[in-house]
């Protein structure tokens, strides 16, 4: 039941403003995608174009390899999920969970009976009979997912649908979620702005810019293998430098502020390279560089460290049993394995 | 809200006397249609004879003046209909429609309430001569009045809640266009559409100022009729029919105060 997707150079603008261009992105069946991106880059725009709300001005999205272009959007058998959750108020919320199934005339021992297995997966039963005015935020939020996977959707869209929680709530709402779209075994798109929960949630993540798809792969592809430095900079809290890179055999070593480093790429030339805070280690004795503490926070399993020089870097994770303050020297090395490297924008050559 | 008791007590006073001028005036008339007027301490020289019995009066009206009431009635239910058919996809598409066209529309549909009656009278006399007599320019005439109204309730209703992204949701959960506006858009029309159904019923139903001035002898409606009786008939004669006249009226009114109280029930707090 869970559908192949694939959106093709899918062009949309309002206006003057050019929500997506050239956008591509393929759903396997069964797989749960996370589409993340700053925000205006076309994320909900696309999602809509899926849907059927939108119909984009050029591109085409199939569905198992077939067009569906020309299809109203009730008819795509899709589940939506709203930000704002959209909840018919004038139903119950048992209503609103069987209204997919109704409007497909399921009869009526199906719909119940499956109105129940849905509210029972998402903790609903005791709100049945509510209306939504009458229930909270977490609430409503799975019961916006209730209605959209009651009728067993062969893609499951959902927009941002932790974005109006607040933290803790999201949280365990998101646990909820990830343990619904598991059992649901449903093609799914997730649409966030929180790269922890693009990496967490999904099989895989598409990192959209400016109306396209920059890149798509495994959490751990575009975390440690960034197509670019958009990409590698959207993971954040890293620092990113020009290096020079000298072949030497399978190996590359890169001249870097923390020193040289060898990594496993094969570069030869200028090249950028992006230190993440988790690269930076505290040096085995008589090694690495001596640096001055700008900022540490004891946090009870660990310190918080931020370090003179390297402003850019997020704080680095120090252990607890090393007490560390400002003003401190320290003394930390690099673990190449995690460090990225990506060719110059003009020179570098990777073969 | 007001927390100042004393405030509280000066809106209630206020409120009180206002009541008391409001409602003064037609507990008269209904009293005057049960018992002799001079015991509410009014002269008797021009209503001159009272020494028939309260039921009679009624029997009386009724037999008087039952061609105009009827007319009214009827003349009502079609503006209601007429109403509901145009104003009904005129609230939709102004509640769909975004920023400035969607107040233009609403602007534009209340210009006649601005427009005195008498002004529209005199303009329809003009324009649609040979239309005078018939029911149907009272209906036009009433109308023009009914329908901002209609269009105002339905559409304040449907301002409740996020209607084109309620639609959309019911679209992607397989709602087609009829399914929609079946399950989704009437139902949360309907408080609008009681109430704006009702207030062009009765705003047909009081109409005075076009319908006097339109209606001929034999196309009089009952506000037309009751202002000739107030003129040339006893004053207890015009009270009874004032009576039956406003016996409709307040069951559409208990009916709307009921349903702006079911409806704020209905959507508590942001839906």
């Amino acid at each position: 039941m869970s559908a192949h997707v694939e959106a093709r150079s899918v062009s949309r603008r309002f206006g003057a403003t050019v929500a997506l261009s050239g956008a591509s992105l393929t759903l396997e069946p069964g797989t749960t995608t996370t589409l993340v991106g700053p925000s205006g880059c076309g994320k909900t725009t696309l999602l809509r174009c899926l849907a059927g709300l939108q119909a984009p001005d050029s591109g085409e999205i199939l569905f198992d390899g077939r067009s569906v272009l020309g299809m109203p959007a009730e008819r795509r058998g899709v589940g939506f999920v709203f930000q704002s959750y959209a909840l018919f108020p004038h139903l119950t919320v048992a209503e609103n969970i069987a209204f997919g199934l109704e409007v497909r005339r399921a009869p009526r021992e199906d719909r119940d009976r499956r109105v129940r297995e849905v509210a029972e997966a998402l903790g609903l039963t005791p709100l049945l009979r509510r209306r939504p005015a009458e229930i909270s935020g977490g609430e409503r939020q799975r019961v916006a997912l209730g209605r959209a996977i009651a009728y067993r959707p062969v893609l499951l869209l959902l927009d941002e649908p932790l974005a109006a929680l607040d933290p803790n709530l999201a949280a365990s709402v998101r646990d909820v979620l990830s343990e619904a779209i598991a059992r649901e075994e449903t093609t799914v798109l997730f649409v966030t702005h929180d790269r922890a929960d693009a990496l967490r949630i999904g099989d895989r993540v598409a990192v959209m810019r400016d109306g396209a798809v920059e890149q798509q792969g495994t959490p751990e592809e575009v975390y440690r293998r960034p197509i670019s430095e958009f990409v590698a900079r959207f993971f954040g809290g890293g620092t990113v430098w020009d290096g020079v890179a000298v072949r030497n055999g399978s190996r590359s070593v890169i001249e870097t502020p923390l020193g040289a480093v060898a990594v496993a790429d094969r570069f030869h030339g200028p090249v950028r390279v992006v230190l993440r805070p988790e690269a930076v280690r505290p040096a085995p004795p008589g090694a690495g560089r001596p640096f001055t503490v700008r900022e540490a926070v004891f946090e009870g399993n660990r310190y918080s460290v931020r370090i003179e020089g390297l402003e850019e870097l997020a704080a680095i994770e120090w252990p607890p049993e090393r007490p560390v303050s400002r003003g401190d020297r320290i003394c930390v090395s690099i673990e190449p394995s995690l460090l990225v490297v990506l060719p110059a924008t003009q020179g570098a050559k990777k073969d | 809200m007001l927390e100042d008791a004393r405030l509280r007590a000066a809106a209630g006073v206020l409120l009180g006397m206002l009541l008391v001028v409001v409602v003064s005036p037609i507990a008269v008339v209904v009293a005057s249609a049960f018992i002799d007027p001079r015991w509410l301490g009014l002269s008797s020289e021009t209503w001159g004879s009272t020494d028939r019995s309260t039921a009679t009066w009624f029997g009386y009206v009724a037999e008087l003046y039952g061609g105009s009431l009827l007319r009214s009635a009827a003349i009502a239910l079609v503006v209601v209909v007429l109403a509901a058919l145009i104003g009904a996809p005129a609230a939709y598409g102004i509640s769909r429609a975004r920023g400035a066209s969607g107040r233009a529309a609403r602007a534009l549909l209340e210009v006649p309430l601005a427009v005195p009656g008498l002004a529209v009278a005199i303009g329809m006399i003009v324009a649609y001569p040979r239309a005078r007599a018939s029911p149907a320019a009272l209906v036009v005439a009433h109308l023009l009045y009914a329908l901002p109204f209609f269009v105002r309730a339905t559409a304040n209703a449907l301002a409740t809640v996020p209607l084109s992204e309620l639609e959309e949701a019911a679209a992607a959960a397989g709602a087609g266009s009829a399914q929609r506006l079946r399950r989704i858009v009437l139902p949360l029309a309907r408080p609008g559409l009681l109430a704006g159904g009702l207030m062009a019923f009765m705003i047909s139903w009081g109409e005075f100022n076009v319908s006097f001035l339109l209606a001929t002898p034999t196309t009089q409606t009952f506000p037309s009729a009751l202002y000739l009786t107030y003129t040339t008939n006893s004053f207890p004669v015009a009270a009874a029919a004032t009576v039956i006249f406003l016996a409709a009226a307040v069951p559409a009114l208990a009916v709307l105060a009921r349903i702006t109280r079911t409806e704020a029930a209905h959507f508590g707090e942001a839906a």
